[in-house]
């Protein structure tokens, strides 16, 4: 089991809006959206579940295959750490 | 002593019906050149249009040739500049500038924004300055639209319904632009008159080969909100504030992509099926009509 999980960076807020979520960047004052799915998998991985964790309560909440849940929260963690929201470690 | 510094007064009914006076001075006064200088050596603030707000009030710079000073409510506007503008430049700044920033002190829900009324519901589109908003609203208006709104969007929240107070009295397009689009001719405010109630808000790109609407989630319509507000200076205003400020218009407010191809023939489609979807959105049977 991978142990990955991120930490939130201190320039970034949210604000839930209607079951989503907008993030936004201190930094730089711009301004992210996030679908249903995009929120959840942002507020697991957030409140400090490992990435499989996320990934294994993803696929209990939602239809979804496997193969492409991993892509589709890869994908999202890839954008987040590229965008600076987020650094990635290791849970103690 | 204290010289004489004013060298005009002439009175500006803005764009809300409010008479402002402004007093043209020849020499910037101490205090303002203090603080024109602090702005402009701020490292956050950086090409034209910098502002700053102190107690409330506001200094708006254009580049280093001008300044002007306002409160939220003083219907006295201070100008400074060094004679390299014209008047109809100034105009310019104290409507499209001033005035807009002016409402957002006051706490009202102020948009870089067109919109046009069909049949009693406000459409308003939104989008980067080149996304062609104000041909749009012209485009609206030749289809039998009647203009609301160009570049500052004043929305008000009434009984959890969004409404649009009319403050456009002209579209702002090129010269060659407006020859083609008629709709583009001055038309009267009404002084007093309720606000249009919101049906629809389009976030305008152009690009691709087809016209399309597609709905928005809320969280991209309000980040679209966020991004088109006229904030006194960003730079001096938090940013998640501009969220929370927004938020309550949300649930009144249906937000949507308009995507349609470069090109002034295509725009009567874009303007139909915007209309399309105001009259399919049901708002105007179920919406209050709303008072000021």
């Amino acid at each position: 089991m991978s142990r990955r999980c991120i930490c939130v960076a201190d320039h970034v807020v949210t604000r839930p809006v209607l079951g989503e979520m907008v993030l936004l960047d201190l930094s730089t004052e711009q301004y992210f959206a996030l679908n249903q799915v995009g929120t959840r998998m942002w507020e697991l991985l957030a409140t400090g579940e490992t990435v499989d964790a996320a990934t294994a309560a993803l696929h209990d909440e939602y239809d979804v295959d496997a193969a492409v849940l991993q892509t589709d929260i890869d994908w999202f963690l890839s954008r987040i750490l590229d965008l600076g929201f987020a650094t990635a470690s290791s849970a103690p | 002593m204290m010289p004489m510094l004013a060298t005009a007064h002439r009175d500006l009914i803005s764009c809300t019906g409010e008479q402002l006076v402004v007093e043209q001075l020849c020499q910037l006064p101490a205090n303002l050149a203090v603080w024109r200088d602090a702005v402009l050596g701020d490292a956050r603030q950086r090409g034209p249009g910098r502002a700053s707000i102190r107690s409330g009030r506001c200094l708006l710079l254009d580049d280093v040739h001008a300044a002007l000073e306002f409160g939220p409510y003083d219907p006295l506007i201070t100008v400074w500049s060094d004679g390299s503008y014209s008047d109809r430049y100034l105009d310019h700044l104290l409507r499209d500038h001033v005035v807009p920033r002016r409402l957002s002190l006051r706490g009202e829900h102020v948009l870089h924004a067109t919109a046009v009324e069909f049949d009693g519901l406000a459409v308003a589109f939104v989008g980067v300055s080149t996304a062609g908003k104000s041909t749009l609203a012209a485009a609206s208006v030749n289809a039998g639209g009647r203009l609301l709104a160009d570049d500052t969007l004043l929305l008000v929240l009434r009984d959890q319904a969004v409404g649009v107070r009319p403050t456009a009295t002209h579209c702002r397009l090129r010269a060659d632009v407006a020859s083609l689009l008629p709709g583009s001719a001055a038309t009267s405010l009404i002084e007093g008159e309720a606000p249009v109630p919101l049906g629809l808000v389009c976030i305008v790109e152009r690009g691709g080969g087809d016209v399309e609407l597609v709905a928005c989630p809320p969280a991209a319509g309000l980040v679209a909100l966020a991004r088109s507000a006229f904030v006194p200076e960003a730079n001096e205003v938090d940013p998640a504030s501009v969220l929370d400020h927004f938020f309550p218009l949300l649930q009144g407010i249906q937000v949507a992509k308009l995507r349609y191809p470069n090109g002034l023939h295509i725009l009567p489609d874009v303007v139909e099926l915007v209309r399309r979807s105001l009259d399919s959105s049901g708002r105007r049977r179920t919406s209050p009509p709303m008072s000021n």
